[in-house]
């Protein structure tokens, strides 16, 4: 087998290994005594563990390398049917997270505006006293919970915390449930999958599906055999990024106009009467929405909504509607402006009259038989109700935020930093010092995410996958995994609650078994089946075999994760029932159309390939590689198109100042005929103040406070901005320079970048 | 011998930069700070290029590619190193030899690339990549040239492996960082002398171009051009 | 017995050696501070790495292979200079060939010392010695430097041991020094004789060693493959400008000694217009060759060759390229062409 432990391989070579591991170690490197020995005198033995990356929805399955007894590289594994051995930026560098040396090592508690640490009881006890405290007197409505995970076991404790103990304002901002968030809302449940067994034509609505989606990796791999499939890409979008180049086809949209550039095609659908005749059962009210799109988009209309020329809006009626199984894609991306949610509709609309064929559902998926779609349970509380609760009476007594960094990642963060300084009490469960949790008066730090274990599910490939992400560390330092605080939570706040484990890892073995009792796949150690093999298996074959419960769950471990390659799929054909919501469908934004004022320009917000969340700058060597394409380094940059650029008589990488109603900043600006005229593309992740490397400059601070008021998702490309010269380069620089922060809050030290 | 080179397939090539960052944390190359950077001394032994654009309008696509030493098979580099600090292996590896160099940098201003790099300065490393710098890999020295090696620590290791397990090396074996990582798997790998080789074979494709192959210098590292439309 | 008489007469010669004015000391003071602040930013560049000179990628080398050049080019000055005139047996020549000499011996020394200052890594500059390759450029380059400085130091003591020797006779100052390096000449018949054969034999053979050393530090340049440097012409090239650029240097000096010292009955307009006709020639000349390599460059209209001269002509570098145009050609040659 590839894996095996190569515990023989001595490292010879070119090696400098003492000096490599070794060097200046000691007081600055944060790992904890008990190893230190290990460090200076180990045999440099090498060896392999598998675990999962959750840095992303991906879910990829990581190799980790180490020498002796520590974790130094991360690598794909080969044998995943997601990742199949590759393995982003972000993935590669997320080993060195271990060692951060702004890792918080055990809880603290803000005296006097410093962080003093504290014993995990003391910690523990004032959160729980301070929770009996605030249900008793003011109710379970005064707390807020905001939470950020990947993880589906997480999101399942926090919503059975938020269950039993009555506290319902839990929002949880996790890609999954946000990206299926409008399915759930009109159809109750959402595709599993693209299938691009069946699909043959790809109609994306502003996703970086290769880059930034639920599944990077697979689909970076999966686009690819699409096209030489000989299918077709259509990408809608108002910049033509990197990473989805590989396209046949791009329509320059602004994302406000999403919506009316989906009814638009639905027009032509419907006009031609080429649409899927089960949509007039399956949409309810099929003949008043029929009306209203026949009424409203047609392709002249259309034109002057979205600028995009009425004849190709028809010619992508034409391909939409002669395709056997297309797929019109959005994800979570899409909500990142005003009218989001009802872009997401109208796209749904869309692919409703052709019956959905492009998705496709898994059959007795692991996950939803034995989870029945529990997450769903806080669908109500949204951002939008926390802003509201503070900008009104503002009562909020506790905020508890846990893997979220929302000041940081919203519009408008002044006002907000105000009002929520005024909250009583705030604990935050973050392993570092950010923005959000230098506001918090208590923070019991998580473990790394090489520490602790979890189950990663994922339906997204069309197979059902569960793999694994063991502890390969011992933890280094005094952090407590989030998930166990909060199951101790659920038993000192309700004593008679009916959830009986006592810890996550008690609760992922408890899944773990029925993984084992179900008897279903195989484990992730064969990553193609031949007919054959899949043949045996259907008439009852099994490969694995294993004595017992403990048998399995070692393989587990061993081979990273369970899969059910002989799974099998059904269509996607819910009924579907927009109640009304479909017929406003912000079409009519004055947004949507481009800016024809001459100093106007919409400033687009952007996430770059490398960015996936403003925590990148706790790794040096992504910041490094931020701008690189660009020539553009530890430094902000606004790609604008050289077209708009010299109509302005503005330079290739000169020097500007960006304007909007909230100020000015300077940016380089770089020339990129791939971005919409009149569009100012700055990318976000720079301009930490706390957290990481702290150079740059973080847009959000200077964008309007546009959001969706359904999601109360931020709009990250509607704020109107101007662009000026810098006219001297000394208030550029001096405006720009950096202040790498040497002393953090909390007494933790940076010692790099002195 | 074995000749190794290296086939890009920009058709697959998405610019996800993780051949990048696998680069340089498989062969502990320096991050440089800020100031640094901003006066182009950044540290990539492979990057991505922007090299053009293509088409207009709606129809633009940026050529980008990654671009990293093409190991000439006559290198222009080692010719006029005064020391022999860069040179041409046997299997075709055009290698650096740290301890040697003097840090002229006569190897950069000749390899018509400008792939190498120099250590201008030594800029403090941010300790969580220290602690997990590659222990198979020499940290080096401000004042010397360096550049993409083939990850070459990897063949030795490969043969050590093989002659541990007494048998043959094979292509999988010896595998770059960068090609090992990349998503796509749009980076083949392996002797250009063995026929039966995924790059031997892409060597015939139509699609396949090297660049500046005009200047003779041989490239061991080709593309194959991304399928228009 | 003539010895003494010529003493006398060429006193305001001697007086400089015996006399060092309060200048000298001010002077020397000056240049002793500017040496010391060197030497301080070479420390600085040896601990912190050669990030502190300001090049990068791709300006590899910068300053220190522009300042090599240029010393070296002017170190043609001399020795060059004064074997061509000695052998066309110009006898005009005889005030300022030894001034064309000194200039040359010193600047190949502070030339010389660039390539060293720019190396990354100069404690193992013994690996030149002991891995050194023949084939690269920049040990040629090595070779005929030393070749060059230690043929234009000896062609400068030559001639100089009989005023040695005069100077030991003369007693004072530094005279054990003198009597060590007039090596006992006395003036004989012999030693005369001797003497002007060794530098005669000098003379011929300085003059292919002068034009190779500019030459191939041409070569550093053109032996790359960088567009713009990759050139056959390069060679003759910079010989044109080392000699042009080193009767500048000559015509410089010669007047700051004439001021300095009160040389009027030495250096006499007479020498001035011949060197001045010399230097109209060299700028003419250098026109010729940098006109033929940008009109090949351009006629050739390579995409990389026409990056370089447009950057050159009308981007980047322009202000320096026209003024390295008007001062070499333009201005030179409107001064030289209107005969006083
Ligand atoms: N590896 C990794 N993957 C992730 C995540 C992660 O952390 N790591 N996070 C997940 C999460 S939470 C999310 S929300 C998704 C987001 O991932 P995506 O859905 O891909 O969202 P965006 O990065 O915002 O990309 C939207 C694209 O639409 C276009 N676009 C949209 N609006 C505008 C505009 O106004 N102007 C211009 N010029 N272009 C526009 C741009 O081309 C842009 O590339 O990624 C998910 N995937
Ligand atoms: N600048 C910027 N803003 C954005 C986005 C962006 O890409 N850039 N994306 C937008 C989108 S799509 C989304 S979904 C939101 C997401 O935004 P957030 O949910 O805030 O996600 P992150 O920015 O990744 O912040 C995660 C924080 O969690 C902490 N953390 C890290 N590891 C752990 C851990 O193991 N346990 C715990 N408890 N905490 C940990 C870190 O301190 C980190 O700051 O932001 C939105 N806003
Ligand atoms: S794609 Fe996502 S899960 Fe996969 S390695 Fe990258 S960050 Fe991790
Ligand atoms: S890793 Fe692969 S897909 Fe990504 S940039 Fe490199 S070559 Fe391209
Ligand atoms: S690409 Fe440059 S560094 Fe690499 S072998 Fe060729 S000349 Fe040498
Ligand atoms: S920098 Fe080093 S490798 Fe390059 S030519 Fe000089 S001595 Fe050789
Ligand atoms: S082959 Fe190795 S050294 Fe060369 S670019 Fe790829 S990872 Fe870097
Ligand atoms: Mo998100």
């Amino acid at each position: 087998m590839e894996i095996n432990r190569r515990d023989f391989l001595k490292l010879l070579g070119t090696s400098a290994a003492g000096l490599a591991v070794g060097s200046g170690a000691g007081a600055v490197m944060k790992i904890p005594q008990s190893l230190s020995p290990v460090l200076y005198s180990g045999a440099r033995i090498e060896s392999w563990k598998l675990t999962t990356c959750m840095q992303c929805p991906g879910g990829c399955s990581l190799k980790v390398r180490f020498i002796d007894k520590f974790p130094i590289q991360a690598f794909g594994n080969p044998l995943s049917p997601i990742n199949e051995g590759g393995i982003c930026s972000k993935g590669l560098t997320s080993i060195s997270d271990l060692y951060h040396p702004s890792r918080l090592t055990s809880p603290l508690k803000k005296v006097n505006d410093k962080f003093v640490p504290i014993t995990y009881n003391e910690a523990y006890n004032i959160l729980l006293n301070n929770l009996k405290n605030v249900i008793g007197k003011n109710g379970q409505d005064d707390i807020f919970i905001i939470a950020q995970t990947e993880s589906r076991i997480r999101t399942n404790l926090f919503n059975k915390f938020s269950k039993e103990t009555g506290i319902k304002n839990l929002i949880i901002d996790n890609y999954q449930s946000n990206s299926k968030s409008p399915y759930n809302d009109v159809a109750n449940e959402a595709p599993d999958f693209i299938d691009f067994d069946s699909c043959d034509y790809l109609l994306n609505f502003g996703s970086q599906l290769s880059e930034i989606s639920e599944n990077p990796l697979y689909y970076s791999r999966k686009l690819i055999e699409f096209r030489e499939k000989g299918n077709k890409i259509t990408f809608v979008g108002s910049k033509l990024n990197t990473g989805i180049s590989k396209l046949d086809e791009w329509i320059p949209v602004q994302p406000s106009a999403f919506g009316s550039l989906a009814l638009g095609i639905a027009y032509v659908l419907l006009k031609d009467d080429l649409y899927d005749k089960n949509a007039e059962t399956s949409i309810s009210g099929f003949n008043s929405i029929k009306k209203y799109i026949l009424d409203n988009y047609y392709p002249d209309k259309v034109e002057k909504l979205t600028g995009v020329p009425a004849d190709t809006v028809l010619q992508l009626g034409r391909k939409f509607e002669k395709a056997s199984a297309p797929a019109a894609y959005f994800d979570e991306s899409i909500l990142y402006v005003s009218n989001g949610t009802q872009n997401a509709f109208a796209i749904i609309a869309l692919n409703a009259l052709k019956g959905f064929k492009g998705y496709g559902k898994i059959k007795d998926a692991f996950y939803t038989s034995i989870f029945n779609n529990e997450e769903s349970a806080s669908e109500n509380v949204t951002f939008n109700t926390f802003k509201n609760r503070l900008a009104g009476k503002n009562s909020i007594k506790t905020l508890m935020i846990s893997g979220s960094n929302f000041v940081f990642n919203n519009t408008d963060q002044e006002t907000l930093k105000k009002q929520i300084s005024t909250i009583p009490f705030i604990v935050s469960f973050s392993p570092f010092i950010d923005e959000s949790s230098s506001f918090a008066h208590l923070i019991i730090p998580d473990h790394n995410e090489f520490e602790k274990l979890d189950l990663k599910f994922d339906e997204s490939i069309g197979k059902s996958v569960v793999s694994i992400q063991q502890p390969v560390v011992d933890p280094f330092f005094k952090t407590t995994d989030t998930g166990d605080i909060f199951i101790s939570l659920i038993k000192d706040l309700k004593t008679d609650t009916k959830f009986v484990f006592e810890s996550v890892d008690d609760y992922v073995k408890s899944i773990t078994k029925q993984l084992y009792k179900n008897g279903d796949g195989t484990l992730m150690s064969q990553s193609k089946f031949t007919e054959i093999e899949k043949g045996l298996r259907k008439i009852g074959w099994q490969t694995d075999q294993y004595g017992s419960f403990d048998d399995f769950w070692d393989s587990l471990l061993e081979y990273g994760g369970w899969w059910n390659p002989f799974g099998e799929k059904k269509s996607y054909s819910p009924k579907i029932n927009f109640a009304g919501k479909l017929s406003n469908s912000g079409a009519e934004n004055n947004n949507s159309v481009r800016t024809t004022s001459k100093n106007k320009y919409h400033l687009n917000i952007f996430r770059k390939n490398l960015d996936y969340k403003g925590s990148m700058s706790l790794y040096p060597v992504l910041v490094e590689q931020f701008g690189h394409n660009w020539s553009v380094f530890y430094d902000l940059w606004v790609e604008v198109n050289p077209e708009t650029a010299r109509s302005k008589s503005l330079d290739d990488k000169s020097k500007v100042f960006i304007k909007t109603s909230k100020g000015k900043f300077p940016a380089v600006l770089v020339y990129n005929p791939a971005v919409i005229p009149g569009s100012l593309d700055v990318p976000f992740g720079l301009g930490h103040t706390v957290l990481g490397d702290t150079s740059g400059i973080n847009p959000l601070l200077f964008s309007e406070n546009i959001f969706d008021k359904v999601s109360g998702k931020p709009s990250f490309t509607e704020t109107i901005a101007e662009i000026e010269p810098a006219s001297s380069n000394n208030s550029f620089f001096s405006a720009n320079t950096l202040n790498r922060k040497k002393e953090l809050p909390g007494g933790t030290q940076r010692s790099i970048y002195a | 011998m074995p000749r190794y080179g290296m086939v890009i397939d920009l058709n697959k090539c998405n610019q996800c930069e993780a051949c990048i960052t696998a680069c340089k944390l498989e062969n502990n190359v320096q991050i440089v700070s800020k100031e640094n950077a901003s006066m182009d001394r950044v540290m990539q032994w492979i990057k991505l290029s922007t090299l053009s654009y293509e088409g207009n309008n709606n129809e633009i696509r940026p050529v980008t590619l990654p671009t990293l030493c093409v190991q000439c098979d006559d290198p222009p580099c080692i010719k006029v190193c005064p020391v022999r600090a860069t040179y041409k292996m046997d299997n075709g590896i055009v290698a650096q030899i740290y301890p040697q160099c003097i840090g002229c940098r006569y190897c950069m201003a000749n390899c018509p690339y400008t792939v190498k790099v120099f250590n201008w300065y030594k800029d403090e490393q941010p300790i969580e990549n220290e602690k997990c710098y590659n222990t198979d890999v020499s940290v080096r020295p401000k004042g010397i040239v360096e550049k993409c090696t083939f990850c070459i620590q990897r063949l030795q290791i490969a043969k050590e492996k093989a002659k541990a397990e007494n048998r043959k090396m094979t292509e999988e074996d010896y595998v770059p960082a960068c090609v090992q990582v990349c998503p796509t798997k749009a980076i083949a790998f392996g002797d250009l002398d063995d026929p039966g080789s995924t790059v031997s074979k892409q060597q015939g494709d139509y699609r396949r171009f090297a660049l500046l192959e005009e200047l003779g210098t041989q490239p061991k590292v080709s593309y194959l051009k991304a399928k228009s439309k | 017995m003539n010895n003494q008489q010529h003493i006398d007469e060429d006193e305001v010669l001697f007086s400089p050696i015996y006399h060092s004015g309060k200048g000298f000391y001010i002077l020397g003071g000056v240049l002793l501070t500017v040496l010391l602040f060197g030497i301080g930013m070479y420390v600085l560049q040896l601990v912190f790495g050669l990030g502190v000179t300001g090049m990068n990628q791709p300006v590899t080398w910068g300053f220190y292979i522009i300042s090599f050049v240029f010393f070296i080019g002017i170190s043609h000055a001399g020795t060059l200079i004064s074997a061509i005139l000695r052998l066309s047996k110009a006898e005009w020549r005889r005030p300022i060939t030894r001034m064309a000499e000194v200039i040359t011996g010193i600047v190949l020394l502070i030339g010389g010392l660039h390539p060293i200052i720019d190396l990354g890594r100069p404690d193992r500059i013994m690996n030149i010695f002991k891995q050194g390759r023949l084939q690269s450029p920049l040990l040629w380059d090595l070779t005929s430097i030393t070749a060059y400085f230690t043929a234009s130091t000896i062609y400068l003591y030559l001639p100089l041991i009989p005023d040695i020797a005069l100077l030991r006779d003369r007693g004072g100052r530094f005279h054990k020094l003198y009597s060590i390096l007039a090596w006992g000449y006395d003036s004989t018949e012999r030693q005369k004789h001797v003497l002007e054969k060794a530098i005669n034999i000098l003379m011929v053979m300085v003059i292919p060693i002068a034009i190779s050393v500019h030459t191939v530090i041409s070569w550093i340049f053109s032996m790359t493959l960088q567009p713009g440097w990759h050139s056959t012409i390069f060679g003759p090239y910079f010989v044109v400008g080392a000699i042009f650029s080193g009767i500048a240097a000559l015509i410089i000096v010669m007047i700051v000694f004439r001021k300095a010292y009160h040389f009027e009955d030495y250096l006499k307009d007479i020498h001035f217009n011949y060197l001045g006709t010399l230097l109209l020639v060299m700028s003419l000349l250098w026109f010729y060759f940098t006109f033929a390599e940008y009109l090949t460059a351009f006629y050739g209209h390579e995409p990389a060759e026409m990056r370089v001269f447009f950057y050159k002509i009308i981007g980047n570098y322009s202000p320096f390229f026209w003024l390295m145009v008007i001062c070499n050609f333009i201005i030179p040659v409107i001064i030289l062409s209107n005969k006083k």
